[in-house]
């Protein structure tokens, strides 16, 4: 996932004393959780890529049930890559300009919300165009975790 | 009347009683003395023939449990089944 993304996060959890859960999100450096109640499903911006935020970036979830009381938490490790970094290899350099030069001109991008096939798609909007590559230019140098493909 | 000095030893359930040595006679002739058992000493030795535990009641059971106890048993926590993240994160990599 890319820096200042939407990110959307849904769990699933049991409570074996069958009573009602509630959901506490945790991400990492100062990212805001939406909605801010105790839900199962939220959204939050990935933050920036910087000296002061770690990576892999932790998202930590406590859920509590209100029957029992006890409360299980479970961390997952966010791996966000600089705006840009098409390659994900860390940096957005002269290598993303060369794969968003590849993409120009594609459109419709998104299959469904949340799935869009093209990686050279910088500002999300379903179209390989001017506006990703004046996004990619002026983020070049800028970096980021480095990752695979799940 | 003294008529036997013998050593009586009551067994029931697995369980030994010996009232020791005594006398059994049949009373000297007073009614407030009547035939029956004299021990000659006033200790009674129970043995136990087996290693058996008896629990009587008064033993707590030293039973382990983890959290809370409701309703009789023990209550586990919530599991997280599925974190499902959208767009999918990728994997770190050896930077």
């Amino acid at each position: 996932m890319f820096a200042n993304r939407t990110v959307t996060v849904f769990a699933t959890a049991t409570d074996p004393a069958k009573g009602t859960l509630s959901y506490t999100w945790t991400p990492c450096c100062g990212a805001v959780v939406q909605p801010p109640g105790n839900t199962a499903t939220v959204t939050f911006i990935a933050p920036a890529a910087s000296s002061a935020t770690p990576c892999p970036m932790p998202l930590t979830l406590d859920v509590t049930s209100q029957k029992s009381g006890l409360s299980t938490s479970k961390t997952v490790d966010l791996v966000v890559t600089a705006l840009g970094d098409i390659n994900q290899d860390g940096v957005v350099n002269g290598a993303d300009l060369t794969l968003l030069a590849a993409q120009f001109g594609s459109t419709g991008c998104c299959s469904s919300p949340g799935n869009n096939t093209c990686s050279a798609d910088v500002d999300n909007d379903c179209d390989v165009d001017g506006m990703d590559q004046a996004l990619l230019i002026a983020a070049m140098n800028t970096v980021g975790c480095t990752c695979s493909a799940p | 009347m003294r008529i036997l000095t013998l050593l009586l030893v009551v067994c029931l359930e697995g369980a030994c009683v010996r009232l020791g040595w005594g006398t059994l006679d049949r009373g000297s002739g007073d009614p407030a003395d009547g035939p029956g058992w004299r021990p000659d000493a006033t200790s009674i030795d129970i043995r136990p023939q087996s290693d058996a535990i008896v629990v009587d009641g008064s033993t707590p059971l030293d039973l382990a449990v983890e959290g809370p106890v409701k309703d009789g048993g023990p209550v586990l926590p919530p599991s997280v089944n599925t974190v499902a993240v959208t767009p999918p994160a990728c994997l770190p990599t050896a930077q």
